[in-house]
């Protein structure tokens, strides 16, 4: 009995599930719904527009409206006094339209009244018209009762056909793409795709690479060492971290204050809304514990200060010897520091729904364990350490779901403050002679 | 012997070992197939990878070959594929991530049927390989 296709493509183990032809299709299908939707929308909203349509009169009638030309009669300003006592100005001026079938007089400036506070200002647009000067207008052809001196931006408008137009390009370029590669195998596929980058355009952007797949280095080089060669930069600054607390604190804070501020004109109108008063004490809770955190962080990072790595040369390669400058500043007894050589496997993969990642540790060698230091305030602890990366080694790689990772790992253990990890990313080459 | 089709590649080094910037030449045949049966064939090199990620491909070298292209029309004489390999990545057997260089043939067949076969070869550094370097040697694999 023939198996029914499989509509989506899963691992199981080495094995794939799903139909590729089926996945050609819904992706064809994909792309021509979206082309089928933008075009339809564009040739829709733009012929609505050209036949004044009910639709376009009622949701962008300034587009509808024909240019003409108006002649000015008499000029004038609108006043009026609100309720406060404020007074509002309105620039009316009183034209004359003639179109194919009838003469118009009326008073307009545009379509929706526009009221002004400052005088000046409305005068100002007044002044602009002199009576027996003809200007451009624009009016609905079957009412010309409608006519206006100035024309509003249609942002809705522009903005409904750029969705459109983007629908229908999408649609466009994704349908001639699955259409070129359809019943395509991988190698193809992926033949394609790597002379697409050899296109003039394209290639211009991508960096040229004598080493495809290793990761770009730019980053580890940019930056000049004091005693070394390069300062590394580490994979994530303990900065960001304390950014994050105090956001959090602080936004939490106002929402707090909110709540807090509803609680107060209540119990002055002696008024006792239990679930808000409950709500509000577990916010507060939260609040101090979240104002407590950040104070711990910024009390930690003053303590433990920044970890600074140096090394000798760039790029990196196997069975060769290098230099590493250990900088740590802060002001704290340090129990342990170690600085480790770590390599790392990466794999990316579906577990269901789910996009997961999983790691392994291949390589992992110490290069230096210090005990027992105290660093004081403006006296960084100092250290030249010496690393090879061993002649066996995998070079670092990336591709998209699996990846090869080398890194110089921190970890620290001080008194008062803790465990703390700091890495440091690195780019092996393979080895050469 | 059997009559199924089959496609069989070799490499000009028995020890199917190159190093990053040598030149590798694959020579392939197809038996037990007319050649009037065969609509193209798919010849590249390329590394693919193995292990508990997604497969990640990349065809390093891609020729494809269609009947009216040939000079006497017959794709199933002996043809042959060179090309220089690439400095990286280098064939590689780790816990969770593997990296397999293979030269692979696919003959289609019509209808969307297709034939592959595959030979493996290993990639290493350039200067010769590292005794210690992890990785396996190279094995055929054929799938229809």
């Amino acid at each position: 009995m023939a198996r029914w296709p499989r509509l989506w493509e899963k691992k199981r183990g080495k094995r794939r599930t799903g139909s590729p032809l089926l996945g050609s299709v819904g992706e064809a299908m994909f792309f021509a719904s979206l082309l089928f939707l933008g075009s339809i929308g564009l040739v829709a909203v733009v012929a609505s527009i050209a036949f004044e349509s009910v639709v376009a009169t009622y949701l962008f009638p300034e587009a509808t409206y024909t240019a003409g030309k108006c002649v000015v009669m008499e000029t004038a300003l609108g006043e009026k006094q609100l309720d406060g006592g404020a007074v509002r100005y309105q620039p009316r001026i009183l034209v004359h339209v003639h179109t194919k079938t009838e003469d118009y007089y009326g008073w307009t400036y545009r379509r929706n009244p526009t009221w002004y506070s400052d005088r000046e200002a409305a005068e100002q647009i007044v002044d602009g018209f002199r009576p027996g000067w003809e200007y451009p207008c624009w009016y609905a052809s079957y009412d010309p009762s409608t006519v206006i001196l100035r024309r509003s931006t249609n942002f809705a408008l522009w903005s409904i056909l750029l969705v459109f137009a983007s629908f229908a390009a999408i649609g466009a370029i994704g349908m001639f793409y699955t259409l070129l590669l359809f019943g395509a195998s991988a190698e193809r596929r992926s033949a394609l795709a790597k002379s697409a980058q050899k296109i003039e355009l394209i290639g211009d952007l991508l960096p040229p690479s004598a080493y495809p797949n290793i990761p770009s280095a730019d980053n580890l080089t940019n930056s000049p060492g004091v005693r070394l060669a390069y300062r590394l930069p580490i994979e994530v600054s303990p900065a960001w971290w304390l950014f994050a607390t105090l956001l959090f604190s602080l936004i939490w804070s106002g929402m707090t204050a909110v709540f807090a501020l509803g609680v107060l004109a209540d119990l002055e109108r002696r008024e006792f809304n239990w679930l808000l008063i409950l709500l509000t004490i577990g916010a507060i809770a939260v609040g101090v514990w979240s104002i407590y955190h950040f104070l711990r962080q910024i009390a930690l990072h003053t303590r433990v200060g920044p970890t600074y790595i140096e090394i000798s040369n760039h790029p990196l390669l196997p069975g060769r010897d290098y230099n590493l400058h250990l900088s740590q500043a802060g002001r704290m007894h340090v129990k342990k520091m170690r600085v480790t050589l770590v390599c790392e496997e990466e794999a990316t993969f579906l577990h269901g729904t789910d996009v997961r990642t999983e790691t392994a540790k291949v390589y992992d060698a110490e290069v230096a364990n210090f005990r027992g230091l105290v660093i004081r305030p403006g006296a960084p602890f100092e250290e030249m350490l010496h690393f090879q990366i061993p002649l066996s080694a995998m070079h670092s790689f990336k591709s998209s779901h699996n990846a090869v990772h080398w890194k110089l790992l921190v970890d620290l253990d001080a008194k008062g403050a803790g465990r703390q990890l700091r890495s440091f990313p690195i780019v092996v080459y393979p080895p050469v002679q | 012997m059997t009559d199924e089709p089959h496609i069989s590649i070799s490499l000009d080094r028995p020890s199917r070992q190159y190093a990053a910037d040598d030149e590798l030449v694959a020579r392939f045949e197809i038996s037990n197939l007319p050649a009037a049966n065969i609509t193209a064939i798919e010849a590249s090199v390329l590394w693919h990878t193995e292990g508990t990620g997604e497969e990640d491909m990349s065809a390093h070298e891609f020729v494809r070959l269609l009947p009216g292209e040939d000079a006497d029309g017959d794709l199933t004489r002996l043809q042959s594929l060179k090309t220089r390999l690439p400095r990286s990545p280098l064939s590689y057997n780790g816990k969770i991530v593997k990296i397999h260089w293979v030269v692979r043939v696919r003959v289609f067949v019509g209808k969307g049927r297709d034939l592959v076969e595959e030979l493996e070869f290993e990639l290493t550094p350039s200067g010769g390989r590292n005794s210690d370097m992890p990785a396996e040697n190279g094995s055929g694999a054929s799938r229809g």
